[in-house]
């Protein structure tokens, strides 16, 4: 077996990273920027909102890095996969902190010829259909645990293909982990 | 006038409506059980993070940037001392 080359996992890395970082704070803050001014007076764009999509759009990205330069079958991808699920939670949940599951648009007025102004007024909340999706991405929790008992199995398995000669045979276990990648 | 005879249309609209009716079985209870176990997982992370958050100091970003550094730097770091190993059938 040869070593990867480690420049390899860092340019992955990088990618889902970038990938990330123009998914959840690039696009949300360009679509904000150009919410015209008619719909942000029933759509209130907090600057509590933007604080919180950059800061944990920036920790997600770290998350996301330490996933894709990760070997694959790894815990240590397992591990970064964790976190970056819970971060994406915590995004997802940013959204909903910020007030914008409460969509109130009252008191549009429609004038009809004659008959004076038809007001009309809609107040939507999408806490239940968040509460949902967070329920979603909890269920890949378990998607994760199953990542983990495949990469422990996975582990212990290249591990008893590794040749130890008789010598080496009681003081193997954290060298040849060392040797193994860590993996 | 004569009518068109629409009967294949008909029995390719029975049919199609068939599988609709077969899906729509399987899905509305499995829809029925999901919802709440999916609405109580929501619920559960919903806690977890309001946890969380007691411990994340809000409206500053330094607390977000040396998260993000040491998550970044610890990834750079076991990437270069286990960048892992080719797999033989490679």
């Amino acid at each position: 077996m040869t070593k990867n080359n480690p420049w390899n996992y860092i340019f992955k890395g990088i990618g889902a990273a970038l990938s990330y970082g123009i998914t959840l704070i690039l696009v949300p803050l360009v679509i904000f920027y150009y919410v015209p001014a008619s719909v942000s007076a029933f759509f209130p764009i907090e600057p509590e909102m933007k604080f919180w999509i950059i800061a944990m759009g920036m920790v997600v990205m770290a998350f996301a890095f330490g996933r894709a330069s990760s070997p694959k079958r790894s815990i240590r991808r397992v591990i970064f996969n964790v976190f970056l699920t819970f971060a994406n939670v915590f995004y997802i949940y940013s959204y909903w902190l910020s007030g914008l599951a409460n969509i109130d648009i009252s008191d549009i007025a429609i004038p009809l010829s004659g008959l004076g102004d038809l007001l009309i007024g809609i107040h939507l909340n999408l806490g239940p259909i968040m509460a949902v999706e967070l329920g979603v991405m909890g269920l890949k929790f378990l998607i994760i645990a199953y990542d983990l008992v495949d990469a422990i199995v996975y582990l212990s398995k290249r591990k008893t293909k590794i040749k130890i000669s008789p010598g080496e045979a009681e003081s193997d276990t954290f060298a040849t982990y060392l040797e193994d990648g860590g993996q | 006038m004569e009518m068109p005879d629409l009967s294949g249309v008909m029995d390719i609209l029975t049919r199609v409506g068939r599988w609709v009716d077969i899906v729509a079985k399987v899905v509305n209870p499995l829809m029925t059980f999901m919802l709440p176990i999916l609405f109580f997982i929501g619920d559960l992370l919903r806690d977890v993070i309001l946890w969380a958050d007691t411990f994340i100091p809000e409206g500053s970003y330094t607390w977000f940037i040396v998260v993000t550094s040491v998550v970044g730097v610890t990834a750079i770091v076991l990437t270069f001392l286990f960048p892992g190993e080719k797999p033989e059938d490679d």
